[in-house]
């Protein structure tokens, strides 16, 4: 199980992420985990 | 944990801006299965236009995590021929996770780079050899073998 940092992650994969990484010229970098 | 220790989380923001989906929650379901997502932990390295560049299953400590992760990015600048970029990350898998997984393909990866950058050079092949050499018994070998290199 990993642990959700509150600062560290985003929760939305949404336009805005994929407009600030356009501007940073990054990736997004998806991490999918069940909590349980 | 993986994602806690200095060495993963400082290589995901060199290159991505990271972004974590809880898979039991009904606001994610649409997401998942734009992604065809199956199994956790399920890492993807998305390009800004939406396609997927990179992407693993399953839990690897963070030195295998941190090689992974560098070798994913590594691919995906070389899939938008970004070549000086993609260099650097191979080099850094080979140079500080020599032991890992992941180093096999960076080292394959390492001579397509140079060779897509210089259609001209030899390193597709000098990469190769170091390749036969250090991993022998490796998948990567294995996808090379196909060419013949010089002894």
């Amino acid at each position: 199980m990993q642990t959700q940092s509150k600062t560290f992650w985003e929760h939305d994969y949404d336009q805005a992420v994929l407009e600030r990484a356009k501007t940073e010229r990054k990736f997004v970098l998806l991490d999918v985990f069940n909590p349980g | 944990m993986t994602y806690p220790q200095d060495l993963v989380k400082e290589t995901i923001t060199a290159h991505a801006i990271p972004v974590q989906i809880d898979n039991s929650k009904s606001e994610n379901y649409h997401v998942l299965h734009t992604i065809h997502h199956i199994w956790t932990p399920d890492i993807r390295i998305m390009h800004t236009d939406g396609y997927e560049l990179y992407r693993w299953d399953g839990f690897l400590p963070p030195f295998e995590y941190a090689a992974r992760l560098q070798c994913g990015f590594g691919l995906a600048y070389l899939r938008l021929k970004r070549f000086d970029e993609a260099e650097r990350c191979y080099l850094d898998v080979l140079h500080r996770f020599s032991t890992s997984y992941a180093a096999p393909e960076a080292q394959y990866y390492l001579g397509v780079t140079r060779y897509r950058r210089d259609p001209h050079s030899d390193e597709l092949l000098n990469q190769w050899a170091n390749l036969r050499s250090r991993y022998p018994t490796s998948e990567y070998r294995v996808k090379q073998s196909f060419k013949d290199l010089p002894e």
